[in-house]
């Protein structure tokens, strides 16, 4: 077998092996959607402030790595995300600011296995 | 003859590279991702099917150049296709950006890896035969 053979083929292996974390993901996606659960809660502090209670459950097998949850300019680290694991943030908000949040100013971001990064954000 | 099949070599270059790299990234990320093809479909058959002809009918060490231009030009439509591998899909009211540069960059490095090594074993062997 001639040299460029042999590193195509291990090339396209490497591809396939690469892929494999992201495959396993989006399959798992279109089986369950709601494979990552997120719940919000809004309750008061006090009459200047509100905290916004996120909890995140993931039921997939890939583990999700680096997880943030981004509201407006500010980042809060939720971490990493296994197997029937649920996380809760508490994110503490001005009411002004909370009152003019739009769907768009918030996002999710973590990676696939650490190695393929992800944002969802609200198209509104 | 060796202008047809050189030919045919251009349009398997071609279908990897343009109809079946792209359906794998739309696949393994499960979305409807959007890619941005460089150039419309006909003229990167014409161009690979053109350099699959120049690479099989020309000398030794110029085919053997023109075959590795023809992966380095299939690496680069992946790049660009994808965005550098920054592929986003609108779904359910919802915004998708998923960062598969690793993909594209392991696609475009073996292509060009194996285009060096495959110009560097071919020439020798084909200037002994002339």
């Amino acid at each position: 077998m001639r040299p460029s053979t042999v590193l195509a083929l291990a090339t396209g292996f490497a591809i396939v092996a690469l892929s494999f974390p992201l495959l396993v993901f989006a399959v798992e996606y279109a089986r369950n959607p709601a494979l990552l659960g997120v719940r919000v809660n809004v309750a008061p502090i006090n009459q200047s402030h509100v905290a916004l209670d996120v909890t995140l459950s993931y039921v997939g097998t890939i583990p999700l790595t680096d997880v943030q949850l981004v509201v407006g300019n500010r980042s809060t680290t939720v971490g990493d995300l296994h197997e029937g694991v649920a996380k809760t943030v508490t994110i503490p908000l001005n009411v002004d600011e909370a009152r003019n949040l739009r769907p768009s100013d918030v996002s999710l971001r973590f990676k696939i296995m650490g190695i393929y990064g992800v944002e969802v954000r609200a198209a509104g | 003859m060796r202008g047809a099949i050189g030919a045919v070599m251009g349009s398997v270059y071609y279908v990897l590279y343009v109809v079946a790299l792209p359906v794998m990234f739309q696949s393994v990320a499960g979305l409807p991702v959007e890619l941005r093809p460089p150039v419309d479909p006909s003229t990167a058959l014409a161009l690979f099917m053109a350099l699959g002809v120049a690479e099989s009918v020309a000398p030794a060490a110029v085919g053997a150049a023109f075959g590795l231009l023809l992966k380095v030009v299939g690496a680069l439509y992946i790049y660009c296709a994808t965005n550098g591998g920054a592929v986003s899909a609108a779904i359910a009211g919802y915004c998708i950006t998923i960062d598969l540069s690793l993909l594209v960059y392991a696609i475009a490095i073996g292509s060009i890896i194996v285009g060096v090594v495959d110009a560097f074993t071919q020439a020798p062997r084909e200037a002994l035969k002339t």
